[in-house]
């Protein structure tokens, strides 16, 4: 069972997806509304994979909750999903290092086989 | 025998005596009053005038004494004669002590030998001074001497050596002065010792001693000295003695010499003729005469001309010195040159040892300046000065003593005046001035200053107001509307040192009048010079000053220029972070709620197909009408989620295109590897498109492996080959071949760019739409066209990366667009 946490300000967002992953029967999903609700939510759920808006509000953003992350739990994969980044916090991402960017809007296709690659080259890491 | 006349010249011996008596006396005589008259407060004058007097008596009453027949007669003439003579030797001596000044001193001396003379004159009507008269030599009587008058004869000569030996000391002490005193001294020494031999000839006679010739013309030597003490005593300006013998005697001698010539010429043409042409005496006597005169005046002229050039100090001739030195005047030139010059002419024309020039200049208007002098003053000590520019230089300020004498005399200045009235000068203040001024003159070696006095325009403008106050004041001391003293002409000794006469001083006044004019113009010529040294000068700073000016009105139009670029630029900025702002908005507003309605339809979409599948299902069991309805009700259902998602991926699509239009990029531009960039943009259309059930043509990228570095920014990169390729995807969406080739290459037209030719097989782009397909809004997919993309694919790899995109089509064939982009150099960085 691969775990997947969602960190988006947006409440419709998280909603769609948890509706689009709700078929994937492989994956469970846990939503945040921001930062660190999601921080607790990776704590508790040590997930496999993190989708995580850039722009959150209420305090942390989103490249904070990347470095974070990216310093405390380095296995995570981390895909961040996006409607618009300035250049500078795009070059900080990809500084940080993401291992999937897209923008949105996306398709439930495209977001799932996102999901997939991650999922599939986490599994061939941890082989690797 | 006895004559009866009481009074006879028997021979011709007596007949020179007595000629030489009446001169003497005669002479004495007159000069005894005249000198008197002259000036009858002065003690020395009326010394003199009672010792000529007495001299004169004396020479008179001889005559009668050695003319007369009778004894008796002589005798008495003898004693009334010596009633002078005795007198002569105290009054002498009172001469010489009044003029050396000692007559306070010596009182005493003077009071006892008036004494002694009035013993004498008691003793004279005894036998004891003249015991009797007896015929000697030529004399019919002379005298017999007393014992007293042998003591007389030693007095007389005591008192002659003593006033004799006075003189010659004064003359010795005053050698080195050239001062009146000095002169005097020198004559009077020389004069009274020549007279006292010759008179004491006449003692010589009562003791039996006749020296032939000399005792005869001795007396001579007495008028002489009588004339020379006169000549003494009436001009303070006089030559110096033995200038005045060495001319009479070589003048003498040469006029004897020519006399001698014509004299000759005439017995020779006396002779000659007479011999040969037998005039008669007469004639020969008056033709001699003729040739005589005619002889004379040009050989005299000639003798005169040749003592003068080799012996003298040729006298100048004032008109032509004028003339010449107007000449010289007339010339404007430079203060410095026009002064030499007059010093040099003075040297060599007006025959003058040595002269200096003293000028005002507005250089140093406190005084006056020295300008030019012969031989070059170095220094003189109280009168130097620092002069900017040209060292050390001498001045006499406008608060000397001379200056202030100059102004109220107005007139030419001597030193031997200058010498008489330090004499008399009783104020010991005025003395101390007259003393300063004399000064001067030594040290200038001047015997006369003379003055050049000018107008007075200059003063009005003077600028240095505060410095020539003094002056000012000096010159307000003259008096209003009076010219000015410009400068002062120092004249050293004539070369034939003869002293100036007034005749002399007045030309020289003449020309320092005309030299003010001179220095004057000279002033103004110079100052003309500096004005224009100083226009030209501030002409070139002042074009200097333009040319300045002229560049930084340039620089400021370029800075204008600049501040309007940067003022465009910031308006561009703020334009686009004003947009991008707007962007972020729209883009983050926009693509959020734009997420799950795709999903939502998508969801929609595949409930639909649920549906559908149900409806296979259902269909059997229920009516055909309903069906129907059934059926339609679904494909309503599936138009309608079709369109919604086509309206949908529209939205996406140019939410997508319009915020990377205006998306404020910084200017990050990077090394770009076009082959990954094509690589990455592939990925993205493929997965972009997956949905649309496209099938995905071949991708051919021919790129070298050595292919050089792109500058630019690797999303907008991306962005534009997405563009491209999903244009070319639609392009050929009905073509049979479904082939992208994108070739990269470098131009040998363009070596700083690479090319990339992107070529598809799609339907083309008929040409009357070639030109426009960039143009924004521009779309030939109808509705699902958006317009934007190849807008900005264009204004991306133009204005973002300053290339350039080009596209040229086949209709059926197929669409090639070039695109070429800057390499990558790390040096412009």
């Amino acid at each position: 069972m691969n775990t997947i946490v969602i960190i988006d300000d947006e409440k419709d967002i998280c909603e769609i997806m948890e509706d689009i992953l709700r078929g994937e029967n492989d994956l469970s999903v846990h939503t945040a509304l921001n930062g660190p609700d999601g921080i607790s939510l990776i704590r508790q759920y040590r997930p496999d994979v993190v989708i995580l808006d850039v722009k959150l509000q209420a305090g942390m953003d989103g490249v904070e909750v990347l470095s974070g992350i990216r310093e405390s739990f380095p296995e995570i994969k981390v895909a961040v999903i996006t409607g618009y980044v300035e250049d500078v916090i795009e070059q900080e991402i990809k500084d940080i290092g993401v291992d999937a960017y897209i923008e949105k809007p996306f398709t439930p296709s495209e977001i799932l086989q996102a999901i997939r690659k991650l999922l599939e080259s986490k599994e061939r890491g941890h082989h690797g | 025998m006895e004559n009866l006349s009481l009074y006879a010249i028997n021979s011709s011996e007596l007949l020179n005596y007595v000629v030489a008596y009446i001169s003497l006396g005669s002479v004495l005589f007159f000069l005894a009053i005249f000198v008197f008259a002259k000036n009858p407060q002065n003690s020395l004058n009326r010394i003199f005038s009672i010792y000529s007097f007495a001299i004169a008596w004396w020479s008179l009453f001889t005559i009668l004494m050695i003319t007369s027949n009778k004894h008796s007669i002589a005798y008495f003439w003898d004693q009334i004669c010596l009633v002078g003579a005795i007198f002569i030797p105290t009054t002498f001596f009172h001469f010489v002590q009044i003029f050396l000044r000692l007559q306070v001193k010596n009182k005493w001396f003077i009071r006892f030998f008036y004494l002694c003379s009035i013993f004498f004159l008691f003793t004279n009507f005894t036998t004891y001074f003249v015991y009797d008269v007896k015929p000697q030599f030529a004399f019919s009587f002379y005298t017999i001497p007393g014992w007293a008058y042998h003591v007389f004869v030693s007095y007389f000569s005591l008192l002659s050596t003593i006033g004799t030996i006075q003189l010659f000391i004064a003359k010795q002490k005053s050698k080195a002065d050239r001062t009146t005193f000095a002169y005097q001294a020198k004559w009077l020494f020389y004069s009274s010792l020549l007279g006292y031999i010759g008179g004491g000839t006449n003692f010589m006679v009562v003791y039996g001693v006749e020296i032939p010739l000399v005792t005869q013309y001795a007396n001579y030597a007495v008028l002489a000295y009588g004339l020379s003490m006169a000549y003494i005593i009436l001009r303070y300006r006089f030559l110096d003695i033995e200038i005045i013998i060495k001319r009479t005697l070589v003048f003498t001698g040469l006029f004897g010499v020519l006399l001698s010539v014509v004299v000759g010429v005439t017995a020779l043409t006396q002779s000659f003729i007479g011999k040969y042409l037998h005039m008669g005496d007469m004639s020969v006597r008056v033709l001699s005469i003729v040739v005589a005169m005619l002889l004379f005046d040009p050989v005299r002229k000639w003798l005169v001309n040749l003592t003068d050039k080799y012996l003298f100090q040729k006298k100048v001739d004032y008109r032509q010195l004028l003339k010449e030195a107007s000449e010289y005047l007339a010339h404007v030139d430079s203060l410095k040159r026009q002064t030499m010059r007059i010093v040099s002419f003075m040297i060599k024309k007006a025959r003058i040892k040595n002269a200096s020039i003293f000028v005002y200049t507005r250089r140093d208007p406190s005084g006056l300046v020295l300008e030019a002098s012969r031989p070059a003053i170095r220094e003189l000590c109280g009168l130097g000065f620092s002069q900017a520019g040209s060292g050390k230089g001498i001045k006499i300020p406008f608060t000397h003593p001379l200056i202030v004498y100059l102004y109220q005399k107005r007139g030419p200045i001597e030193k031997t005046h200058l010498n008489e009235m330090r004499e008399k000068e009783l104020f010991t203040q005025f003395q101390e001035e007259l003393n300063e001024i004399h000064d001067l003159f030594v040290k200038l070696k001047a015997e006369a200053a003379v003055p050049c006095f000018g107008g007075e325009a200059h003063r009005q403008n003077s600028p240095l107001r505060q410095q020539s106050e003094m002056s000012e004041q000096v010159h307000a001391k003259a008096g209003k509307g009076v010219s000015h003293l410009r400068g002062i002409l120092f004249l050293g000794s004539q070369k034939s040192d003869e002293p100036y006469t007034d005749e002399d001083l007045d030309v020289f006044s003449t020309l320092a009048q005309e030299s003010s004019i001179a220095f004057e113009n000279a002033r103004l010529y110079d100052e003309a010079i500096q004005k224009q040294r100083e226009l030209e000068q501030m002409n070139s700073e002042l074009e200097n000053a333009q040319s300045q000016l002229i560049r930084a009105l340039e620089e400021a139009d370029l800075t204008n220029l600049r501040i309007k670029q940067m003022q465009g630029e910031l308006v561009e900025t703020k334009k686009r972070a004003l947009l991008s702002g707007l962007s972020a908005a729209v883009g983050h507003e926009i693509r959020n709620p734009l997420t799950p309605l795709m999903t939502h339809v998508v969801f929609c979409q595949r409930a639909l197909a649920d549906g559908f599948k149900l409806y296979e299902e259902v269909a059997p069991k229920i009516e055909r009408d309903q069906q129907e309805k059934f059926s339609e009700m679904l494909k309503e259902f599936k138009k309608r989620f079709d369109k919604t998602q086509g309206g949908l991926d529209r939205i996406k699509g140019v939410v997508g295109t319009l915020i990377d239009l205006v998306r404020a990029r910084t200017d990050n531009k990077q090394a770009v590897q076009l082959k990954l960039v094509i690589a990455a943009a592939w990925e993205e259309v493929r997965f972009q498109t997956y949905s649309e059930t496209l099938v995905i043509p071949k991708l051919t990228v021919d790129i070298p492996g050595e292919f050089p570095f792109v500058e630019g920014i690797t999303q907008d990169l991306q962005g534009v080959f997405v563009n491209l390729m999903i244009n070319s995807l639609h392009a050929m969406e009905k073509s049979v071949n479904k082939d992208i080739t994108i070739r990269g290459m470098i131009d040998s037209k363009y070596p700083a760019m690479v090319m990339i030719e992107f070529q598809d097989s799609g339907f083309g782009i008929p040409e009357e739409n070639l030109s426009k397909v960039f143009d924004h809004g521009f779309t030939t997919k109808g509705e699902k066209g958006t317009g934007i993309g190849l807008f900005y694919c264009k204004d991306n790899i133009e204005r973002v990366h300053q290339g350039s995109i080009a596209v040229r089509s086949e209709m059926s064939v197929g669409t090639t667009f070039t695109i070429r982009l800057p390499i990558f150099n790390p040096a412009k960085k």
